[in-house]
């Protein structure tokens, strides 16, 4: 068990590590690496001014000193210089610096990211149970009108565009119904029960969208499961239809369902860019966006580092909460 | 019933010696005509195992040094437990598998590391019958088209003669010749079988390796198989390698039988001297752990033998002997050294791998006396 | 090294005890029939199966896919979605009527007066719960006694079965069990309450034949100690050799024959029943004859044939004066002259054609 979680653990850091040499790779070599330069002179570029940025801003040094000094920047932080002089400081973890907005990548981060959690997190609350306790109802029920219902709505709201979907519960629940409060952020060291208004009625749409896709997996997970053997067995004991559907049936549905939640909350960690847009609130999604239209470099690595990270974690965590739901995984 | 207590020498039909790495070599095959060697042939499967920070790889040995061979119009059996090996085995005469060590000899030359483009020819005159008639019939084809592939990548008929011979072949294994232009699943299981026999005899091979041919079919339906297998060895003389955990279809249906045991073979020999004259322990557990219908017809139930516990782990199989975990005769020797394929007194042809072979009177003598 | 040699040349059938005639009636069927509407038609799953099984006794049913022999034992454990089946005839188990009967009576029943083991251990145990909580499960359903008081008597039936070391078995997950095991710790899970009557739907078939043995053995012996009826579902007709007292034989859905044991293994009197044993190849029989298979396929479940089922396949049909093989399906009735068995098939004298035409095939 000790020995699962420390390989774990270790391939997940070994994985974050590949990660940071890819991301540092893709925006700071080959032909990315002069896009900071073009940035900062325009249109008025020429290969001696850009040579004579890149001078001083140090991005002509070699590879492996530029790394250095990257790296550095994670783990300690680092000065930032213009031909000598200092042009700020980047705290640790250093992810990058916007030399447009003069500001450290992880301070931007930082003000985006308690958004996007608030997003993913809160609406889990709502979709994690939902999918689950929709999607075994419908499928005990199969064929029933309560699982006509379930799988029709889902259906409907499913396939729609999710950027449709929000736009339109926007307009009617919160705009036009007043059903929700209207959605703002607030930030929750600020006033807690603003942060919790501001932010229900993006937990209960993106969460209902979110449901109707768990719902259809376990559906029909459950179905499958429900015609299983051992589920036969458990009824020829004289056990009860609701134990044999909510612990012995449901059991099984664990440890995939887990598997499916957390690598998708891994993946909308790095930004819901859309729930952001159109609830008004700015997350990694949008300081993603805002940054690729300003061709901002720096900024887009550290997003894309920070969303890889997520995924490394979300996929350890699964890894580790699968130890728990399905013993057989320790041998394999 | 059977007399045990007779124990009539028969006349050695071929000469046999033993070859220094244990191995039975055919020198004379004045009456059998070997088609296909197999020395010493072994297959291991890596397993990783994570006990440690760091996977671990470790060896199954599915197949672990085993020889026979096959003559013409022969048809061997291969019998044992499941992970005895037997599948593996019947995959490394057809080279769908590589083996890791040891030479599989077709036609003089040795096969067992042929390159994809070499074995061709031989995967002509080496065919395969699985087990599932399903799974290996792909179910968006026509028979014609499953049939004719055949034919085609082989060169066996002109164009224009594929149709014709494919109803040809249909009508030979007892298929209507006008459902040439049906799926896969439009037919019962049996039917399925026998398109996939048809499509085996198609390329007219030598061998055909049938792996539990007949064991997903219902017992009617099997019968019709076999005798279907029966006919075609009969009429075209093809050499059967046949594939089974069932004792009695492969009593009815082959002439030699190997019997394996966790990746090795206990005992090989003619059908009598299997059925009748067991002399390896193994062989005599799994004869008699076999249900026996005679019983209700006034037969004396066979003296029952019962091994203990479960087949040992093909990744750590036991030191000496493999079966010696299980076998209530083993001694010191069998942990320390492991017999080697010994011919039975007086009988060349049939082989042991036992310290302590013995015929089965003797064990109803030690059951009396106990 | 230890190693058990049993069985030492009794008169057949040898590893049965004798039969107690006056053993109370455990399980009565009559006419049942199992349905289930599907999209292309009602499917006759069975559609006419009836036999009586007395306390201590195995009855073998025996047939092949399709037979409804599996079906029909369901039945009894009311394992089919009222739903999505409809059922009809009659099943007396220990007194009560099943067919119509609420799942709450099933939920009762099931586990203390019938209990049931499949074919498969490796998926009939849920893979990600420990063997003895499963078994445990069971007896916490039908006695108000604390969970450690179930576990101590989950680690009893894993004794019972021969599980070595059931104290540390018993937190092990199926996984951990090879498939012999498994099947023995299914064995616990069935008679964990004690049940009158243990249906064992193929319990040996996805099991090695050294292991089928252990297993068959582990039966009888248990049925002595327990005293269940025993309902063996089987395809092997060795099998039913070696453990039942009586056998029904079933064909399309229908019970065709039924007798003791011995009395329908070497004297049938259904052409059915013939088939099958001349499919057979036994461990003595001469080499190198011809087997003689039934010819055709059973017929769909969706379509019945008019009149017999067996009539397409069988070889007999013209022994019937008149066309009645065809027309009139035969009633499930009492072999002329031999009381206590039962056949469905319309010839007059299968007895003289048994011995005269189809024994000599056999030898």
């Amino acid at each position: 068990m000790i020995v699962y979680l420390a390989r774990r653990i270790l391939l997940a850091i070994s994985v974050l590590l590949a990660t940071i040499v890819l991301v540092f790779g893709l925006f700071f070599t080959g032909p990315a690496k002069d896009a900071v330069a073009y940035q900062l002179c325009g249109t008025h570029c020429t290969n001696a001014r850009v040579k004579t940025i890149n001078q001083g801003l140090g991005l002509n040094e070699p590879v492996v000193k530029q790394f250095g000094d990257y790296v550095k920047g994670i783990v300690v932080g680092r000065d930032i210089t213009n031909n000598g002089s200092f042009v700020g400081h980047c705290d640790a973890p250093c992810l990058g610096w916007s030399y447009i907005q003069q500001e450290s990548a992880t301070t931007m981060i930082k003000q985006a990211l308690p958004v996007t959690l608030a997003i993913v997190f809160g609406s889990a609350v709502i979709f994690i149970p939902g999918g689950l306790i929709l999607g075994v109802l419908s499928g005990r029920t199969r064929g029933s009108p309560l699982d006509r219902i379930i799988v029709g709505v889902s259906q409907v709201i499913g396939n729609v565009p999710y950027y449709a979907v929000a736009l339109i519960f926007n307009l009617y629940l919160i705009f036009d119904w007043h059903i929700l409060p209207g959605t703002q952020y607030v930030p929750l060291t600020q006033n807690a029960g603003k942060w919790f208004i501001g932010f229900l009625g993006i937990w209960i749409i993106y969460g209902l969208f979110n449901s109707t896709y768990y719902v259809r997996f376990v559906r029909a997970f459950m179905i499958n499961t429900l015609s299983a053997d051992y589920v036969r067995t458990a009824r020829s004991k004289g056990i009860s239809e609701r134990r044999v559907v909510w612990v012995h049936a449901l059991r099984a549905t664990f440890a995939p369902y887990l598997t499916l939640i957390g690598l998708d909350i891994g993946t909308s960690l790095s930004g819901a860019i859309f729930t952001e847009q159109i609830f008004g609130v700015q997350g990694l999604g949008l300081l993603a966006i805002r940054s690729l239209g300003q061709s901002d470099l720096p900024v887009i690595s550290a997003t894309v580092l920070v969303g890889a990270a997520f995924i490394v974690v979300a996929n350890l965590i699964v890894d580790l909460l699968y130890v728990v739901v399905d013993p057989t995984v320790k041998l394999s | 019933m059977t007399d045990y207590t007779s124990d009539a020498v028969e006349p050695p039909v071929v000469d046999i010696s033993k070859s220094a790495g244990g191995t039975i070599v055919h020198e004379s095959s004045r009456e059998r005509e070997i088609l296909l060697t197999v020395t010493d042939v072994a297959k291991y499967f890596p397993v990783k195992e994570y006990s440690g920070l760091f996977p671990k790889t470790l060896q199954t040995r599915a197949v672990d040094g085993v020889s026979f061979d096959l003559a013409k119009g022969e048809t061997l059996g291969l019998v044992g437990e499941s992970g005895c090996g037997k599948t593996t085995t019947g995959r490394l005469i057809t080279r769908l598998i590589e083996p890791s060590a040891g030479s599989i000899e077709f036609g003089g030359r040795d096969i067992a590391h042929m390159k994809e483009k070499d074995l061709r020819p031989m995967r002509r005159d080496i065919q395969m019958i699985f087990q599932d008639p399903y799974g290996s019939l792909n179910p968006r084809f026509t028979v014609l088209k499953i049939i004719g592939a055949a034919l085609e990548i082989h060169d066996m008929v002109p164009k224009s003669q594929v149709k014709p011979r494919v109803q040809e072949l249909l009508e030979l294994v007892g298929l209507n010749p006008e459902h040439v232009n049906r799926y896969p699943n439009e037919f019962s299981g049996g039917q399925r079988q026998r398109i996939g026999i048809a499509r085996a005899l198609a390329v007219e091979p030598k061998v055909v390796v049938a792996d539990e041919p007949v064991s997903a079919l219902d017992v009617s339906i099997q019968a019709q198989v076999m005798n279907l297998m029966s006919k075609l060895r009969r009429e075209l003389g093809i050499a059967f390698v046949f594939i089974a955990h069932d004792l009695g279809i492969v009593r009815h249906f082959c002439d030699r039988i190997a019997v394996m045991y966790l990746g090795k073979v206990m005992e090989i020999g003619d059908r009598e001297d299997i059925y009748e004259k067991p002399q390896h322990p193994y062989t005599q557990a799994l004869l008699s752990a076999a249900p026996d219908l005679n019983v209700v017809r006034g037969a004396v139930p066979n003296e029952r033998i019962r091994l203990i516990g479960d087949v040992p782990s093909p990744i750590d199989p036991p030191s000496g002997c493999r079966f010696r975990t299980r076998c209530w005769k083993a001694q010191e020797i069998c942990a320390a050294e492991e017999p080697p394929l010994e011919p039975a007194k007086d009988k060349p042809k049939h082989t042991i791998a036992c310290h302590f072979p013995e015929v089965k009177t003797e064990l109803v003598a030690d059951v009396e006396a106990s | 090294m230890t190693s058990t040699l049993a069985g030492s040349g009794s008169p057949a059938p040898a590893r049965r005890p004798p039969l107690d005639p006056n053993a109370p009636v455990i399980l009565t069927v009559e006419d049942l029939k199992v349905q289930f509407p599907t999209e292309d038609g009602l499917v006759n799953a069975v559609s006419g199966v009836s036999y009586e099984l007395r306390a201590g006794q195995t009855l073998a049913i025996v047939g092949e896919s399709g037979s409804g022999k599996s079906v029909s034992s369901m039945a009894i454990m009311g394992l089919h979605d009222p739903k999505r089946s409809r059922i009809s005839g009659s099943i007396l188990l220990d007194g009560q009527e099943l067919v119509g009967a609420p799942q709450k009576t099933f939920q009762r029943i099931r586990s203390t007066t019938a209990a049931m083991i499949f074919q498969d251990p490796q998926s009939s145990l849920h893979p990600l719960k420990k063997v003895g909580p499963q078994i445990a499960e069971a007896y916490l359903a039908h006695h108000k006694v604390s969970k450690q008081v179930a576990a101590k008597r989950a680690v009893e039936m894993l004794d019972r079965v021969g599980v070595p070391n059931p104290d540390r078995r018993a937190k092990q997950y199926p996984f951990e069990f090879s498939g012999g095991m498994r099947q023995r710790a299914m064995i616990a899970l069935g008679l964990v309450n004690d049940p009158k009557l243990l249906i064992a739907d193929e319990p040996t078939t996805a099991l090695d034949v050294t292991v089928q043995a252990q297993i068959l053995d582990l039966m009888n012996d248990l049925q002595r100690e327990f005293g269940s009826a025993i309902i063996m579902i089987t395809h092997d007709l060795a099998v039913v050799a070696e453990i039942a007292d009586f056998v029904l034989v079933m064909y399309a859905g229908r019970s065709v024959e039924h007798g003791t044991a011995q009395e329908v293994l070497a004297n049938p009197r259904n052409p059915y029943t013939w088939g099958l044993l001349s499919s057979v190849p036994s461990l003595t029989a001469d080499v190198g004859t011809e087997l003689h298979p039934i010819p055709g396929n059973p017929p769909s479940l969706l379509n019945l044939p008019e009149g017999c089922s067996f009539r397409p396949r069988c070889g007999f049909s013209d022994r019937v004066p008149g066309d009645r093989c065809a027309a009139e399906l035969p009633e499930f009735r009492q072999v002329p002259g031999e009381p206590g068995r039962m056949t469905r098939c319309h010839l007059e004298d299968p007895a003289a054609i048994f011995a005269d035409e189809v024994a000599p095939t056999l030898e």
